[in-house]
């Protein structure tokens, strides 16, 4: 193993503007993987907190049984969780918000009536939830914020779908990339390779150190790609959290670590499958 | 050793016929020359005998088993118990004669401890022993020719094949080349030389088999160049 560990090293070094333009290009292809998926990861986030928001609101009319109706609503499957909040707390509620709001209905009466919050499944359930309740007996108007929440979930889940694509695109253009570069080194220890075969070296035996050269330009890639996103990472979401907070940014190390801990893992497997397929075509082409 | 029983080898592309219907035996311990003008379909049979390609039609047997009995993993086997020497000698030229010499036992996972005993018993075979450190660039093409015959021979194989050895090497560099095959020879390993130097088969007589065109047109137990 140290003899196919040390001609590695002594074909990488022999190519070495080959070997650090494959550096260079997974390098970039695995930081771009890296960020693309730590992206989605928080767009996954931020998916599911807006999810976890997505309210149908109930307001009933005066006089309404609300007890009764709160039954009704919890008992349909769509409602996750469901509270009855009277118009003297929807009052309370918005003069937090907007204090002259208390004086208004000082002069005017309590404009609030009492309501229905329910919070549902999945986002998708809004309409169905909100066409039931609003048939129910003693509800006046349903709101569940249709035009904005679809929109906005329809945004981030392509970004999501498109972040994902573009995953897959960049793993493919890294095998090829690393597939390329094996070949390359093959072609210069073509004569070599030719002698062994000819002495009855077996084809795992010529292959090793092409995949431990693969395994090596993956790992590599992968621990610069680490060292370089890491700390932009962390700058960034450290960021943009100060600049918009409600946005569930993930800082988390114990979240984002095994994340980056994945990148040069990855990169190893990328490496070994695109040597395995570079040196097994060679090798065929040879005999 | 190798027997070949109507062996015809077309190569597909050209459409050309490189052997045409050969048969023919070659012994344990013969020392065999395969003689031919360039086309003849000398190096046609070498290629075949170590599986390179396979007969068009005809059947090949190398130590005993078919060559179609190699397959895989066992192509591995059958270029172990065949020595290689060509004319260019494919030294590899960033290792000294010692380390092209054990480059062959390392390809064959041979154990590193019995590499010393062992490649210096093959040097010393040709000649070349007190040259094992030296670079090919530092030898002489004759040199160079038996540091690649240790490197075929060192790991005992039963044959040995040597595709025109003395192609690019002067009259007395080729005299002691084959008189290294010889002592190979001696040693109890069958040897096929293909070669067009008529001067060195008729200087040193052995079976001789000529091909033309493909085919084998004489077999002669005494030797002698006759094109």
């Amino acid at each position: 193993m140290s003899y196919h560990f040390r001609q590695a090293l002594l074909a990488m070094r022999g190519n070495l503007t080959a070997t650090l333009a494959t550096l260079g290009t997974m390098t970039l292809t695995l930081l771009m993987l890296g960020f693309v998926v730590l992206l989605t990861q928080n767009v996954g986030r931020t998916l599911a907190q807006l999810e976890s928001q997505v309210e149908v609101a109930a307001f009933l009319r005066d006089g309404a049984d609300g007890a009764g109706l709160l039954t009704q609503v919890k008992a349909l499957p769509q409602v996750r969780e469901a509270v009855l909040v009277s118009k003297d707390q929807v009052l309370d509620e918005m003069t937090r918000d907007y204090p002259y709001a208390r004086d208004a209905a000082q002069l005017t009466g309590n404009p609030f009536p009492d309501t229905l919050r329910m919070k549902v499944e999945r986002v998708q359930d809004s309409t169905v939830v909100a066409a039931s309740v609003s048939r129910l007996s003693g509800v006046q108007d349903v709101e569940y914020g249709a035009g904005y929440v679809d929109q906005t979930v329809r945004t981030l889940s392509a970004v999501r779908g498109a972040g994902y694509v573009l995953v897959g695109l960049l793993l493919f253009g890294t095998l090829l990339n690393i597939l390329n570069a094996v070949r390359v080194a093959i072609y210069a220890r073509r004569n070599e390779i030719s002698v062994m075969r000819l002495l009855g070296a077996t084809r795992s035996f010529i292959r090793m150190p092409h995949l431990i050269e693969g395994v090596l330009l993956g790992l590599m890639a992968g621990i610069v790609a680490v060292a370089i996103l890491a700390p932009a990472y962390f700058q960034l979401a450290a960021r943009v959290q100060a600049l918009v907070p409600v946005l569930p940014i993930i800082s988390d190390p114990h979240v984002i670590w095994p994340i980056l801990a994945g990148m040069p893992l990855l990169g190893i497997l990328v490496g070994l499958i695109g040597s395995f397929f570079a040196t097994g075509r060679y090798l065929r082409e040879l005999e | 050793m190798i027997q070949l029983k109507s062996v015809s080898l077309e190569y597909p592309v050209t459409k050309t016929l490189a052997l045409d219907d050969v048969s023919l035996h070659i012994k344990k311990g013969e020392f065999v020359y395969l003689v031919g003008h360039s086309g003849a379909g000398k190096s046609s049979f070498m290629n075949l005998v170590i599986k390179r390609t396979l007969p068009t039609r005809g059947m090949v047997h190398v130590s005993g088993e078919p060559l179609t009995a190699y397959r895989g993993r066992r192509t591995a086997v059958l270029r172990r118990r065949i020595g290689m020497v060509f004319q260019d000698n494919l030294l590899l030229p960033h290792l000294n004669a010692y380390d092209n010499v054990a480059f062959a036992l390392r390809v064959t996972g041979v154990p590193q401890r019995e590499w010393t005993g062992r490649v210096a018993a093959a040097l010393r075979t040709v000649g070349m022993e007190h040259k094992k450190y030296a670079l090919p660039m530092q030898l002489s093409q004759g040199e160079q020719q038996r540091v690649a015959i240790a490197r075929a021979v060192v790991g005992d194989p039963p044959l040995l094949l040597a595709d025109e050895p003395t192609g690019n090497l002067d009259p007395e560099n080729s005299r002691e080349v084959l008189k290294v095959l010889q002592n190979v020879n001696l040693r109890g390993t069958t040897v096929l030389m293909a070669t067009h130097a008529r001067d060195l088969v008729e200087s040193f007589r052995h079976r001789t088999l000529t091909l033309r065109r493909g085919r084998l047109v004489r077999d002669d137990p005494y030797g002698g160049y006759a094109l």
